[in-house]
Order: structure tokens, then C-alpha cells, then sequence
């Protein structure tokens, strides 16, 4: 089916979004801005499955854009509590300070 | 360039710039700001791409929760004050990134943007078809015969009103044979019909067999879509298989109090007139409607009400056949309706909950595990232990001792300087 605007901008666009999210990872150094580039990163991929599931005429898409953000939920709060947790600890949430594990 | 396409660029840019935004902002605070406009703008993207509900749970869990929760961390830790830009292990980071980024841009979406690289169509299904006995006379042997079948395929005994469920064909080209159940005499021609794919119909054998009129059963192929119109509302299918005038289906409003209705009468009436002149045997008439309870009538070619259906029901996500036959035992035409249960529109919170109730109960259930576990998981990461940890390691240090001074001090002598000699045989 034509659709006015098609799937293929959609994907570029959520492509777009994911590469900019992935340098957010690599380039912060605060640990939670790099947790919200990997929010970033996930919605990009919200994005593409919604676009494809319109392509196709599948609601299977919507139902696994429904579970990747409930997953996300689920990990931000757990991330957030463990960066407190590392903070009462370190005093700092600086990724560069964090390298307690490092051999 | 249409309307959407315009919106499209408008938040797509929108978008961008709010995650550019985030990525490069000293203030944290302000970057979760830009990360939430930039899931707003995602949000509105979802509602273009047909999928009301998730732009819903997306304004509400993503934005109203996670975004939140982000928000109460980085206040709590002061983290806006902490600056991202002082201290660089790796200065050269920031370009390579940037160019990494640019050069998987180029090498994965210029394919796309030059239109080299196109998503396939949609896959269209195999075609399915049922079998509905529309005529009134008898009961129906039914013989599907094609290149494609190895068997032909018989539906057997029947009844009127009756339908069968719907059978998957492969695409072709098929000969129906329609006999009657109880003399197994023909009461039609052998009719061809080709299904293609994508196709979903409806075999209707409608009609009168009357041996001395010489009036014959039709098999009328009727295309059932399957996905409502509109939310809501109900489709009615209106199949003439009485044989006289084309019969037309009417609202008669509220009242319906009135049992002639000529066409210059009340503009009500006019108004509603959901089925115009369904012919005999001839293409049926389809239409949707809103969800309620209504007076229909069936009106035949002078306009005069010949049955009446009062108090009917119209059913959301449904698609209900209206036969309007006549039978030996009621000359005034008796109506029966087949109803099948259709799919709700694409992307409403009616379709997505459907299929997670039927298709995707497990996942849905351990997901509600995951989140209870993740709750739990907080509440233990969070509690405070700074204190405990330090006695106990404290304590552990002590016993880093060897053994042999633990039990000197123990027992209180002296700490034994070489190790014991074991007495031998002669003292």
C-alpha cells in the first residue's frame, strides 16, 4: 500500500536517531547521560518496528514495541538505583572514576 | 508534498534537534528537558504511523514515568553541577565518534535515500472462503473442484442460514458444484470462480430452485474485508434471495411506527435508506453502521415494508449477513443473519488487546513478573548499608592473622617461636 509518507523515511529517521544515541553512549561522561542516549537508542527502535508493523499491516509490532518499553521501564529503574548506589559509594557518577573492575 | 509529508519533516527535524540537544548540553537537567521534547516528538511520529495506543503509552510511561525518574535521580545525585567537559581521558573521542556516526549515516541510508533499497509490499495471504446457503428451498451439497485441490472438497447438508468456517484455498481458478442435500438433483450450473490472493470471500448460493419456474440458485461471491471501517461500528451484508423486486434495507428511526413508505414521505426515512435496491441474485449491498439498536425493514420495489426486524441489534467489530428469503412455511420472507466476528481497526488499543490476551498471555504475564522482580530489586539497591559494610570489614581485618598467633592469644602463652616437635620414643 502507497502511503503518503513511506516506511523508508521513517527508517532513516529512527536510524538517524540511533546513531546519534550511540554517540551519546561513547562521547558522555556522566553516567546517567550515557543511560539516557540508551533510552535514546531504544526509542529509535520503537520507531522502526512501529514503522514496519504499519508497513505490513502486522500488529505483532505494536505488541513488541509494548514489551521493549515495558523492559525499558524495568531497567532504568534498576540502572538509576544502582548509580545511586555507586554514588553513596564513589561520590562520583564520572565514568572515567568507575573503573573499579578493570584488571 | 502533502500535509503529511510536511508534518513529517517538521517533527523529524524537531526531533533531531532535540536529541542534538541532549547529546551535547553541559547542564544534565537540560538534557533530559531535550530528551523528553524528543519523545513527544516520537509520540506525535507514532500517531502518524496508525498506532494510537502506543503513542499514548509512550507519552505516559516514557515521558511521564522513565523521563521522571531520570529527572528525580539527577536532581538527588546534583549531577547538573557536575561538568561533562573538564576532564578528558580521551580527547580525541568526541571527532572519531562523530565520524564513525557520520560514515555508518552515509553507508546505511543512502541506499535508502537514493531508493535503491525499497521495503517489500505486503505479502498477500492465500485466499479463504466460506460457504453460505442463502436459499431457502432446501438443504445444499456443496463440491469446490479445481487443478489445485487433490480432493475436491464437499460440504454436506447445509441448512439455510447456515454458514461454514472459513477454509484456506491456494490461488486459482474453481469449478462449484450445487446439488441438492436430500434428492442430490442440481439446483444450479456449475460455476466458476477465480480467487486470487489477498482475496477473502464469501460463497453465497442464493436464490430459488423452483424445477417447474425454472429459476435456479446463484453462487454470488461476496468479499468479506475483515477489518471494521471505522471503530464502533458494525457492517451488515444484505443478500436478496427472495424471488421477486430488488428489496432495499431502511432505518426506520425510533417510532417505526408506519408500515407504508412511499418515497416522497418522510425525509427520515429517505435519509436512511442503508441498502438501496439489492436485486435478486444480484451484487449485495454493504454498508456500515454505528453500534445500537435499531428498527430496520426490508422494503421491496414499490416501497411497501414486507418484513420488519424491530429492536435489532448492530454489534461493534462484527460483519452480520441479512438473507432475506421466502419459505414455504412464511410467505412474507423470513430474514436469517450469519455473523462473523471481525478484526478491530489496525493499531487501537482494542486490536493490541486483543492479541495480548490470546497470542502473547505468557510474555505479557513474565513481563509483569519482570517488573514486580525489578520493583523488589530497587527497594534492595536502595537501602542503606554504608555503615554495616565498614564494621564488617573492620572486623575481617582482625582475623587476617595466622593461626598460630589467633590460639597463643587464645590460650594465653607465649607465641612459639619454631614450630613443636612432636615427642619421639625416648624422652
Amino acid at each position: 500500500m502507497a502511503y503518503p509518507v513511506p516506511a523508508e523515511f521513517f527508517i532513516v529517521l529512527s536510524m538517524i536517531l540511533f546513531i546519534l544515541g550511540a554517540m551519546g553512549v561513547v562521547m558522555r561522561k556522566n553516567a546517567i547521560l550515557v543511560f539516557m542516549s540508551v533510552e535514546l537508542m531504544l526509542n529509535a527502535s520503537n520507531l522502526a518496528l512501529v514503522a514496519f508493523a504499519r508497513q505490513w499491516q502486522n500488529t505483532n509490532g505494536h505488541i513488541f514495541v509494548f514489551f521493549v518499553m515495558t523492559v525499558a521501564a524495568a531497567e532504568v529503574a534498576i540502572g538509576l538505583a544502582l548509580i545511586v548506589t555507586i554514588f553513596r559509594h564513589k561520590k562520583s557518577i564520572n565514568i572515567d572514576d568507575l573503573h573499579q573492575m578493570e584488571g | 508534498m502533502g500535509v503529511e509529508a510536511l508534518l513529517f519533516i517538521a517533527v523529524g527535524i524537531l526531533a533531531l534537534a532535540f536529541a542534538f540537544v541532549m547529546l551535547t548540553s553541559n547542564n544534565a537537567v537540560h538534557s533530559a528537558l531535550g530528551l523528553i521534547a524528543n519523545f513527544g516528538c516520537v509520540a506525535f511520529l507514532f500517531l502518524m504511523l496508525d498506532a494510537p495506543f502506543l503513542s499514548m503509552v509512550q507519552v505516559a510511561v516514557y515521558t511521564g514515568a522513565i523521563m521522571v525518574l531520570f529527572l528525580f535521580v539527577i536532581m538527588l545525585l546534583k549531577a547538573e553541577q557536575s561538568s561533562d567537559t573538564t576532564t578528558r581521558s580521551f580527547p580525541w573521542l568526541v571527532g572519531a565518534a562523530t565520524v564513525a556516526g557520520v560514515i555508518l549515516l552515509v553507508v546505511l541510508g543512502g541506499p535508502i535515500v537514493n531508493g535503491s533499497f525499497k521495503l517489500p509490499d505486503q505479502k498477500l495471504a492465500s485466499p479463504s472462503v466460506r460457504l453460505v446457503n442463502a436459499s431457502a428451498t432446501s438443504e445444499l451439497n456443496l463440491t469446490i473442484s479445481g487443478d489445485t485441490l487433490p480432493q475436491p472438497i464437499t460440504v454436506s447438508n447445509l441448512a439455510f442460514g447456515k454458514a461454514t468456517t472459513f477454509e484456506t484455498l491456494p490461488a486459482g481458478t474453481y469449478k462449484v458444484n450445487i446439488k441438492n442435500a436430500e434428492t442430490d438433483k442440481p439446483v444450479a450450473a456449475p460455476q466458476t470462480i477465480t480467487l486470487a490472493n489477498g482475496d477473502v470471500a464469501t460463497l453465497t448460493a442464493a436464490g430459488e430452485f423452483n424445477a417447474t419456474a425454472g429459476t435456479q440458485v446463484k453462487l454470488l461471491s461476496i468479499p468479506t474485508s475483515g477489518k471494521q471501517a471505522g471503530a464502533d461500528e458494525g457492517r451488515l451484508v444484505v443478500v436478496n434471495s427472495a424471488s421477486e423486486s430488488p428489496v432495499s434495507l431502511v432505518d426506520l428511526g425510533p417510532e417505526g411506527a408506519v408500515t407504508t413508505v412511499t418515497r416522497d414521505g418522510s425525509t427520515v426515512l429517505i435519509d436512511r435508506i442503508l441498502a438501496p435496491t439489492v436485486a435478486y441474485q444480484g451484487a449485495p449491498g454493504i454498508f456500515s453502521y454505528p453500534m445500537g439498536m435499531y428498527n430496520l425493514a426490508f422494503l421491496d420495489g414499490a416501497f411497501n415494508v414486507v418484513r420488519r426486524l424491530d429492536n435489532y441489534v448492530i454489534k461493534t467489530d462484527t460483519e452480520t449477513m441479512l438473507v432475506f428469503a421466502r419459505t414455504a412455511d412464511s410467505q412474507d420472507g423470513v430474514v436469517q443473519a450469519i455473523t462473523i466476528n471481525t478484526e478491530p481497526p489496525f493499531g487501537s488499543p482494542k486490536a493490541i488487546g486483543r492479541l495480548l490476551f490470546t497470542d502473547y498471555l505468557l510474555p505479557v504475564n513474565l513481563v509483569g513478573m519482570l517488573l514486580l522482580v525489578a520493583l523488589v530489586g530497587v527497594i534492595v539497591l536502595s537501602r542503606p548499608e554504608a555503615e554495616k559494610s565498614e564494621r564488617r570489614s573492620n572486623v575481617r581485618r582482625k582475623v587476617s592473622r595466622p593461626l598460630i598467633n589467633v590460639i597463643s592469644t587464645q590460650t594465653g602463652s607465649d607465641i612459639v617461636a619454631e614450630t613443636p616437635q612432636l615427642p619421639t620414643g625416648d624422652s
